[in-house]
């Protein structure tokens, strides 16, 4: 249900003198409230990767046409990120499927691709959190009768505070802008 | 005494919420943008009830009031753009009086979502707005007709009321002819979107001919789910609980 309320507000109810978090802005993302699961089935909202920079695609894995393409782009950025950027980067993949991308295989399909998941995250989520994310990001796709997804690729770079900064549209890009965006959020 | 009152009002509630929906049977239409790799042929929608009319810009006045985190001064940016609610004057208040009944617009994907889960309702998928506008093929041609005579017309200052457009087969008004209308699903791909997908796609349109069609799809593949415009709103629909 999006009648999200501020990120904050759910630090109140204790009674205990907590410092009240700043506001998320209203330009970020994090003001979608979902929940998701990760792969390890931890369940967690998008604002958990709040105060690191966050780079994001959409994929299914039982994609056996172009989605592996993703992955290995998001990796080129790792590659061409500085130690220091490298350090706080977070990796986000989120995927179309939730009845065939349950956590176990999202967790099965990083191990597979050599992710290390202290910096990437795999979401398994409701088809409404998909379609939201998706709607935010301006990601189109679809799924079709085989069970396939017909989609676009975008891998989106998010500021520290989840706004979108930099759209790196289409498969097989220069990662140099989307490196370069990510670098800047770190001075 | 008080059980009667109480069911009393109970039916009054039922019956004006249930008034304003009408269920659409289950039935098959063919998709102007048929999926290229399933057989091209039609598409079965289920059974759904849909709203009458499009939301009102009274109904969503009621909506802000409960929720304050949709009103105009308090939206996120990134949930509708900086039009949103742009003919309110405050708010609480439209700029006209006029506006009552008429559709509510210059909203977002985001809010119209919201304005329909906060009711039980949902936003139409594609196929469900699709199959209740084709209407089983009624009166098409004159449909077609009007509706290109509504493209070519400059946007009213004032929004008619609803229910100023045709009522269809199915009992439902203004569903071409008043304003655009968002969908659940609007940011499915189309035909013509190929180069930057994965997946083999939609095929070409069933009918190079259908202009109408043509442009109303393109309008739902221009949009952004935070865009608010002049003359796009939405209606919701409901499952039918079996």
């Amino acid at each position: 249900m999006l009648l999200g309320f501020p990120a904050y507000s759910h630090h109140h109810h204790r009674g205990q003198a907590e410092e009240v978090p700043k506001p998320v802005l209203g330009e970020s993302i994090y003001n979608l409230n979902s929940s998701w699961k990760n792969q390890e089935n931890q369940e967690m909202k998008l604002s958990a990767f709040r105060s690191q920079p966050v780079i994001m695609a959409m994929i299914y894995t039982s994609c056996r046409d172009v989605c592996p393409l993703t992955i290995l782009d998001m990796q080129r950025i790792e590659k061409g990120l500085s130690e220091k950027a490298r350090d706080k980067a977070r990796f986000v993949v989120v995927s179309f499927d939730p009845e065939k991308d349950s956590p176990q295989k999202l967790a099965e399909y990083g191990k597979a691709h050599g992710l290390d998941f202290k910096k990437w995250t795999l979401l398994n989520g409701s088809a409404e959190a998909v379609r939201e994310l998706a709607a935010i990001l301006d990601v189109r796709y679809k799924k079709l009768k085989t069970s396939d997804f017909e989609h676009s690729n975008i891998i989106t770079i998010l500021d520290r505070e989840g706004v979108i900064k930099y759209q790196q549209v289409g498969l097989s890009q220069d990662p140099k802008k989307s490196i370069d965006t990510v670098e800047s959020q770190l001075h | 005494m008080r059980s009667w009152a109480f069911l009393i009002f109970l039916a009054g509630s039922l019956a004006t919420a249930e008034n304003k929906m009408v269920q659409v049977p289950a039935g098959t239409y063919t998709p102007f943008y048929p999926d290229k790799e399933a057989a091209s042929g039609p598409v079965h929608v289920e059974s759904f009830f849909m709203d009458v009319y499009p939301v009102t810009n009274d109904e969503y006045l009621q909506f802000v009031k409960h929720y304050p985190q949709w009103r105009k001064s308090k939206i996120k940016r990134a949930l509708a753009d900086p039009h949103y609610l742009k003919n309110w004057k405050r708010d609480l208040q439209f700029s006209d009086s006029k506006m009552t009944n008429s559709p509510i617009t210059f909203v977002s994907w985001f809010s119209a979502k919201a304005y329909c889960e906060s009711s039980g309702k949902t936003l139409p998928t594609v196929d469900q707005w699709e199959y209740a506008a084709y209407d089983n093929g009624r009166s098409e041609k004159e449909l077609k007709e009007r509706v290109l005579k509504w493209y070519s017309e400059p946007n009213p200052r004032n929004l008619p009321h609803v229910g100023s457009t045709e009522k269809n087969g199915f009992g439902i008004y203004d569903l071409q002819g008043l304003i655009w209308e968002w969908v659940y699903d609007f940011n499915s791909p189309t035909g013509g979107e190929s180069g930057a997908f994965c997946g083999a796609g939609a095929g070409s349109a069933k009918d190079s001919r259908d202009y109408v069609s043509y442009m109303r799809f393109a309008f739902r593949s221009s949009l952004k789910g935070s865009y608010t415009t002049a003359n796009l709103g939405f209606r919701c629909v409901k499952e039918v609980t079996k």
